[in-house]
């Protein structure tokens, strides 16, 4: 636990909106909310990548003066979100032969196997933004995930590497140096790695659960399966593709759907008394009529493709039986009757809405899916900062991340 | 009033009746959708106190229907198959040697309840029905019409806001309720026929409640002149709860049962639709030895639903004998909509009859939209910012423009 009173600052460049948070780490481990701003991101994002800097640096700055009247906060305690569908992730192996007479494994050979993982096999344009351990393996043959004292002549260490393409990551690092802020020092965390910190209950991330963040631009989704992180990807298509379809297909200005969405509840065929939305054309001169199912079927028609994107990746990739448990979060996860979409692609499964949890002060309006990266992004820096105290009484070579990895999935061993 | 059942009930009974009973009602079901409503209102108007009549083009409803009082419709252009949604065969059905014909089987009414399903062929000449009812007999009627499930199309809804604009301008009240309702209230994982089976009863009750209102003796006032004033030539869409209790219902929570039971009526549409409305009617139907005190804490309990909400409640509570310790509350929700369409009429010149249009073959658009100038994301070759609906050809109603 902390010894003193820490603030961390958490900020996300999402496609919807630009949001920032300030936290207490209190010396209990309570994560203590002390204010948040958001502002809409008013374009300047598409499917999660910046598309125009100025205007991101813009609406960054007046989220961050709501914010900074209260707090100063320092630069490294920052914790930036990033996501985009120039994100991928590879399972790393190191490996160690041991040498020593008992043939007993020491912290030392645990270090260097792990070390050795979290190298990226990728081209020069990769850069890696979260690597996390997963398992180890002991002659090939036995998994666990604390190895050391058992025996074995050889070690392998497995690691789950997240990276992207550096110039896209940078292009979120210069809005951070416009504003002022030194981006080397700010942490960059995967979003849908946020997320996961953000509302996986202990028992859900002991258990095989598949998380979905269905977010504005992009839709990020991590599976954890008893070994630790098998999978986490991006697809760049989000609700902004659902919002686009409708406008497309039906011929209506892109802020009248929104509208209908947002106001009439359109999306809810239940809602609606007479099962018809009344559009008014730009002009205002003309309503049109359109059937509340249309709108429902277009929307449905992309949510389920979006979900089955992601049940054929983990068929092909992983080869694994699919978790127990579904949890969907993002502003996504708020269109109506979400889950029976999930359901019908997921059959089988436990299905919930995930909303931020163990987020304590000022949160009205924050315990929502829509919050869950930026609420995530508190959570994360707890554990690294906590962590970092540790690798430093640790002769420095612990992945801060390996850390994580054994903080989500305690012991259990095959 | 019919033979059957003054042959079926004691003279006791008929006494009452002729005291209370100053109404001879004929309910009327027009087109498929309205003998199916009529024929469930037989069925559970076990007191027998109004009269039915179903009319339709199609020979094998009628034959189907427990109504024994039918009046088939233009059979001689429909072969007795219906009309297959066509609006203007089934103006053409009400043609001038029908009307005469209905104005026989109407005349001995003195006031009417008509029930049917908008956006159907048949139902298309309802506003003549209604012309017959208001200017020729000079009778009050209601009429109690459901509007189509979106899943119809807009095609259909296109037809039953047409005939719901001719209704307005003839008929004194038009009550008229979506279909769609039913899905908000109904469990999802009911059958389709037990919930179509459902439906038809609320309305049928519906249509029954009204009649009370028409017929009994009146304690608080709520009569043909509220609906008069509330529906007359007003665009509404409105929704009905009933909520039923009988002699087996404990009598201690008997009071709270009949409001969740109103509350959890399929045709409402669930129990947050009540305070979207603008005029709220409410009728309580008792006999004589219902306790003052049940009623006051019944329609109290309504009114505290409303409190503080700007909705119009018109409440009225009438005296039946024959329900014998049955009591009904109907409580009729009105949204009025504003903007009133142009009183179009449907009937189509003569000349429009064989005149063929072309229609028009939908574009397909494979426009990106919004995600034009960004970089596709393909999956398989395939950009997937193109509309999964367009990828995939599946058709979308894209509404009446």
């Amino acid at each position: 636990m902390f010894k003193s009173k820490k603030i961390i600052t958490g900020i996300e460049l999402g496609t919807s909106k630009i949001s920032a948070i300030v936290a207490e780490l209190c010396e209990s481990g309570e994560i203590k909310v002390l204010q948040y701003a958001t502002e809409s991101s008013d374009g300047a994002i598409i499917k999660g990548e910046v598309t125009d800097v100025e205007k991101a640096t813009e609406v960054l700055k007046k989220v961050l003066d709501q914010i900074n009247e209260a707090t100063i906060f320092p630069d490294d305690t920052i914790f930036l979100a990033i996501t985009g569908g120039h994100i991928k992730s590879q399972e790393g192996i190191g490996t160690v032969h041991i040498h020593s007479e008992d043939r007993k494994i020491r912290e030392d050979d645990v270090v260097k196997a792990t070390k050795d993982s979290m190298h990226l096999q990728a081209n020069e344009s990769s850069e890696i933004i979260n690597s996390i351990s997963s398992y180890f393996r002991l002659d090939d043959k036995h998994t666990l995930r604390t190895p050391e004292g058992h025996e074995a002549y050889k070690l392998s260490a497995h690691s789950h590497i997240i990276y992207g393409n550096n110039l896209r990551i940078s292009s979120f690092s210069s809005i951070l140096e416009r504003v002022g802020l030194d981006h080397d020092k700010v942490h960059t965390t995967f979003s849908g790695l946020a997320s996961m910190f953000g509302v996986l209950t202990e028992q859900e991330k002991e258990e095989a659960t598949l998380i979905i963040d269905l977010g504005a631009g992009t839709t990020e989704y991590i599976l954890i399966h008893y070994n630790g992180i098998l999978n986490s990807e991006v697809l760049p298509l989000g609700v902004e593709h659902v919002i686009n379809d409708i406008s497309v297909v039906l011929d209506i200005n892109e802020k009248k759907v929104i509208n209908a969405i947002l106001k009439e509840n359109c999306l809810d065929v239940n809602n609606s008394m007479t099962g018809m939305v009344e559009i008014t054309t730009s002009g205002g001169k003309k309503t049109i009529k359109i059937p509340s199912s249309s709108f429902v079927k277009i929307a449905n028609h992309r949510l389920e493709e979006i979900f089955k994107l992601i049940k054929k990746d983990f068929d092909d990739a992983t080869g694994v039986n699919l978790p127990k448990n579904i949890v969907i979060t993002g502003g996504g996860a708020k269109i109506s009757g979400i889950t029976d979409i999930l359901k019908s692609v997921f059959p089988c499964y436990n299905i919930k809405v995930g909303k931020p949890i163990e987020i304590t002060g000022i949160t009205t309006d924050l315990i929502e899916p829509e919050y869950a990266v930026l609420c995530g992004l508190l959570k994360y820096a707890a554990l690294e900062l906590n962590i970092d105290k540790e690798v430093k009484s640790n002769k420095n070579i612990f992945s801060k991340c390996q850390k994580i990895g054994k903080k989500i999935l305690d012991a259990i061993e095959f | 009033m019919s033979k059957n059942w003054k042959k079926n009930t004691g003279c006791n009974r008929v006494l009452i009746m002729e005291n209370i009973v100053k109404e001879k009602i004929l309910l009327i079901g027009v087109g498929g959708a309205g003998v199916k409503f009529a024929s469930y209102a037989k069925k559970l108007d076990s007191r027998n106190v109004i009269d039915y009549l179903i009319i339709d083009t199609d020979r094998q409803s009628l034959e189907d229907s427990c109504i024994d009082n039918k009046l088939p419709l233009g059979f001689d252009n429909t072969e007795g198959y219906g009309c297959g949604g066509d609006s203007r065969k089934g103006i053409n059905a009400f043609g001038y040697m029908v009307r005469k014909k209905i104005i026989e089987n109407l005349k001995d009414s003195t006031s009417f309840i008509v029930v049917g399903g908008l956006g159907g062929g048949t139902t298309a000449g309802l506003s003549i029905l209604a012309g017959i009812i208001k200017n020729k007999l000079k009778r009050p009627g209601i009429f109690l019409c459901t509007t189509p499930f979106s899943f119809e199309g807009a095609v259909a809804d296109k037809n039953a806001t047409k005939v719901a604009n001719d209704l307005q301008a003839s008929a004194d009240v038009l009550i008229t309720i979506s279909n769609n309702l039913m899905s908000a209230s109904i469990p999802p994982e009911t059958g389709n026929l037990e919930s179509f089976e459902k439906v038809n009863i609320e309305i049928a009750r519906a249509a029954l409640g009204l009649s009370e209102i028409l017929r009994c003796e009146k304690l608080i006032t709520n009569n043909f002149a509220h609906f008069k004033r509330v529906f007359n030539k007003k665009k509404n869409d409105s929704a009905i709860a009933i909520g039923h209790i009988n002699k087996s219902d404990n009598k201690e929570t008997r009071a709270n049962s009949i409001i969740d039971k109103m509350l959890d009526s399929p045709l409402l549409g669930g129990r947050k639709q009540i305070f979207n409305a603008d005029i709220i009617l409410i009728s309580l139907t008792a006999d004589k030895n219902f306790p003052i005190s049940e009623m006051k804490f019944i329609l109290d309990s309504v009114s505290e639903l409303f409190k503080g909400k700007n909705i119009e409640l018109i409440v009225g509570v009438n005296n039946d004998d024959l329900y014998d310790d049955e009591v009904q509350l109907t409580v009729i929700t009105t949204r009025l909509v504003k903007d009133q369409v142009k009183q179009n009429s449907t009937i189509l010149p003569r000349y429009a009859k064989n005149k063929a249009k072309q229609p028009e073959l939908p574009l397909v658009s494979i426009s990106r939209g919004k995600f034009t100038k960004t970089e596709p994301f393909t999956v398989d070759g395939v950009d997937m910012d193109i509309p999964t609906v367009v990828r995939k050809h599946i058709i979308v109603d894209k509404g009446e423009r």
